[in-house]
């Protein structure tokens, strides 16, 4: 009787194992069901942000641009200049562009109005070691790669009004950037939103889902991000830059 | 040119072919029949009596008619110089020993009687013995090692070709300096290595045409300078191999003392076993002088370990055949081969005017063995003429290479150098089209890059490309990168998940270079597993290709230095 019981106990839990592994299987299928598609040519853009249905680029010659990624094709118009320096990740929070460039160029943040015309940066202050910037109202979400190494990526919050730093030191001026203790994926290198949802490109080119901003979010790859550099929300979509200049599109059905 | 120096430059020139025709002088020797009893029974004392004689004899007693004009017949007389070095060999040999060495064996007296027939051969073993010293050849104290007859009488029974020519010079250089009559430093051989051991090794790379160009231009003092390294064999080999594959470029300046740089500035975590341990561990100035004394003697440049206050570094026989400090500070500051840096300085450049040297130190014998003070004073001040009359060589004596890394690993000025000494060259044979596979996979040669960027951390070229010592082209990340990168353009028939393995080579541990396609961001580290600066395959590792046309990014870090001459994608599971 008892080796009767072992048995039962036994092809239970088989049983059990056997559906746990089949809707796990199901539920990878399903999170690798979105996909990306190419709408145009973003040549040279090292960063982009988007609103009131428009993107907005920067160019690896500090040119801003921007689009109308219904178009067919995608046409770029440059309408300025960038902040200066190198700029290496751009977000819209408040209606507002902004824009933060690499520690060769002093790590600074500036601001400007999203308008497809020319327009003033106002510098905001610094914004040491940011690779991507994702807007929520009021505040200003950063991925931060310090890139030494053993170190990990580290998410970071900005308000965007506040006390500026008093005793600013080594440059560290303007309102602070304050650790966020929720952990981006490993090898997070851009982030944008869309729709009060995070997404979060890597480095091993997988696109992750999830929100800096509550605690109890994981991150959960929702499809690959080959070769995705720069990430921007728009609306409801999520468009994305690659390494080879592309300009895609992350198919609505995918972004839950 | 003033009268006196065109008389002397033609006096040396008379001297110089009266030293050649001396050779084969035999028949017109002087006392040649008490040289001949004299190696036969062992007893050298008459002989040297006798000669000593002769010579006098031929010179003025009056030392006031001791002039250039009374001299030149003698100093150009070939049976004159040929006993006059017969008379110098016994001397500095000592009669007693030569007549024991005689006696020691039947073969002994054959040998004898070659070498002491041949004024060339002498001639070239005493100018290699005489000391560099202008104080100690002054003084006139030296003697040719004990040892050094029994060693060369071996090489000369084991080799024929050791009795003319550059192996003859060679001979005569290991048996006055056979490893382990230097210091032997950091890595060199728990064992010295035997003379004709030595001998042949250098004599078989010479042969294979592995040694530097200029070794066929060095003296036999030059050579002691090489034959005496304390480094083994084994490891003489492995540095012109390493050299050969890691830096093929300092060949062509024979600037090989350039990968002293190389040599980490640090307290090395490996034990020194040999000298891939020292280039591998790296060291401070001990080690880093001891590899850069063995790196030149690999290839057959003469080099000697240089004491600083505090300090070690590195001399070594430039390609011009001026000697060079380097590592350290300059020669003023510097102590080698028993001499201060400026008294070397002297030496070394008298010994670069051979013909001046010779008839120098031919005077300077002359003088020992007449009778008189007076005669003595009169010869020597013809030589002390000549050697007024020297021209050119001035050398900065505060100079140094790479004064810098005394202190330091190499620093901005340091690895300029170093990555200058490799030319950048545009003929890279870029493909004019995308690679396309062979049999599925792609081998792929690392100069066929389209594209390339990168900066060191003190603005000089960021790659070097190599000519490969097997043929074509190979490339060389230098160390301190600030970034450097290669592109090369594939085809792939279909996308997936491939393997890459490289042809790389470094020097030390923990090099690695990463690799991608720019169809993706992941990119995976190649190691370099530690092969001592000589060809090895990396592991496999995936990498990810799309289907059709992309560029394969090669990245290197900042590190030590990878040199890497191609690599082979393949289907993963292929």
């Amino acid at each position: 009787m008892k080796k009767l019981n072992l048995l039962h106990h036994t092809l239970t839990l088989l049983a059990a194992a056997t559906v746990a592994a089949l809707s796990g299987q199901a539920l990878a299928e399903d999170k690798a069901t979105g996909a990306w598609k190419q709408i145009g040519e973003a040549p040279g853009v090292v960063a982009m942000a988007g609103t009131d249905g428009k993107l907005f680029a920067i160019t690896g010659s500090k040119k801003l641009q921007v689009c109308d990624p219904t178009a067919t094709p995608v046409v770029w118009k440059e309408i300025g200049d960038g902040p200066g320096g190198n700029v290496v990740a751009m977000g819209v929070s408040d209606g507002k562009i902004f824009a933060s460039t690499d520690a060769r160029s002093a790590g600074r943040l500036a601001v400007r109005e999203a308008v497809a015309t020319s327009a003033a940066w106002q510098d905001q202050g610094h914004a040491w070691c940011l690779v991507g910037m994702a807007g929520a109202p009021g505040k200003m979400y950063g991925l931060v790669d310090t890139k030494e190494v053993g170190s990990e990526v580290a998410v970071m919050v900005r308000d965007n009004a506040g006390k500026a730093n008093e005793n600013a030191g080594r440059g560290l001026d303007g309102i602070p950037w304050n650790g966020v203790d929720r952990r981006p994926p490993v090898g997070a290198l851009a982030m944008a939103e869309v729709g009060g949802k995070y997404f979060v490109a890597t480095k091993e080119d997988a696109l992750y889902a999830g929100n800096p901003t509550k605690p109890d979010v994981k991150w959960e790859q929702i499809g690959d991000a080959a070769g995705v550099t720069v990430l921007a929300g728009n609306g409801s979509n999520l468009f994305a830059v690659t390494k080879s200049g592309k300009l895609l599109v992350w198919e609505a059905k995918a972004v839950r | 040119m003033n009268p006196l120096t065109k008389h002397l430059h033609r006096w040396l020139a008379l001297g110089a072919a009266a030293l050649l025709l001396a050779t084969n002088a035999r028949a017109a020797e002087l006392n040649a029949r008490e040289l001949d009893a004299a190696i036969q029974s062992g007893d050298f004392t008459a002989f040297n009596t006798a000669i000593t004689a002769s010579l006098a004899k031929k010179v003025p007693v009056d030392a006031k008619l001791i002039s250039e004009a009374a001299m030149q017949p003698l100093l150009t007389d070939p049976t004159f110089v040929g006993g006059l070095s017969q008379r110098q060999f016994v001397a500095k040999v000592g009669a007693a020993e030569l007549g024991a060495f005689a006696k020691a064996a039947p073969d002994n007296k054959k040998f004898l009687t070659w070498l002491l027939h041949s004024t060339e051969t002498m001639d070239g073993c005493l100018l290699a013995v005489t000391p560099t010293g202008l104080k100690a050849r002054e003084e006139n104290n030296w003697r040719v090692p004990a040892d050094a007859l029994a060693i060369w009488k071996k090489i000369y029974d084991a080799d024929p070709d050791s009795r003319q020519g550059i192996y003859l010079k060679l001979a005569m250089a290991t048996a006055i300096a056979p490893p382990g009559r230097v210091n032997i430093g950091a890595g060199g051989a728990t064992t010295p290595a035997d003379a004709l051991v030595r001998y042949k090794y250098f004599k078989t790379a010479h042969q294979k045409k592995e040694l530097a160009a200029s070794f066929e231009k060095l003296g036999v003092w030059d050579l002691t300078k090489v034959v005496s390294s304390g480094a083994s064999d084994d490891d003489l080999t492995w540095g012109r191999e390493m050299v050969n594959t890691f830096r093929p470029d300092l060949r062509t300046t024979e600037m090989m003392v350039d990968l002293t740089s190389s040599v980490w500035r640090r307290a090395s975590p490996v034990p020194y076993t040999n000298m891939k341990t020292v280039l591998q561990g790296g060291g401070k100035c001990g080690p880093r002088s001891s590899f850069a004394v063995f790196i030149n003697h690999a290839f057959g440049i003469p080099a000697i370990g240089v004491a600083q206050p505090a300090h070690a570094c590195v001399a070594w026989r430039g390609v011009d055949g001026v000697w060079r400090v380097g590592y350290g500070k300059g020669w003023a500051a510097s102590r080698l081969d028993g001499l201060s840096g400026p008294d070397f300085v002297e030496g070394s450049l008298a010994r670069s005017r051979a013909a001046q040297f010779s008839q120098v130190e031919h005077l300077r014998w002359l003088s020992a063995a007449l009778p008189t003070h007076e005669q003595t004073a009169a010869v020597l001040a013809l030589g002390q003429k000549i050697v007024a009359e020297r021209h050119g060589g001035l050398v900065d004596l505060n100079a140094s290479l790479k004064p810098e890394e005394a202190d330091a690993d190499p620093g901005a000025d340091a690895a300029k150098a170093g990555a200058q000494a490799g030319k950048k060259d545009s003929s890279t044979n870029t493909p004019t089209g995308p690679l396309k596979p062979v049999n599925g996979a792609f081998h792929v040669n690392a100069a066929t890059y389209v594209k390339q960027e990168g900066q060191t951390l003190w603005g000089g070229p960021s790659i070097i490309v190599q000519d490969c010592a097997t043929g074509g082209k190979q490339i060389h990340f230098p160390m301190a990168l600030r970034y450097s990168w290669t592109e090369y353009t594939l085809d792939a028939p279909a996308a997936g998940k491939y393997e890459i393995t490289m042809k790389a080579a470094a020097i030390n541990d923990g090099q690695y270079l990463e690799v991608g396609s720019d169809a993706f961001n992941a990119v995976r580290i190649a190691k370099i597993p530690m092969n001592h600066g000589l060809w090895v395959k990396t592991e496999p590792v995936e990498i990810k290709l799309v289907e059709g046309v992309q560029n394969i990014r090669i990245n290197a870090p900042s590190q030590r230095g990878v040199t890497l001459h191609s690599f082979d994608i393949k289907p993963k599971g292929n």
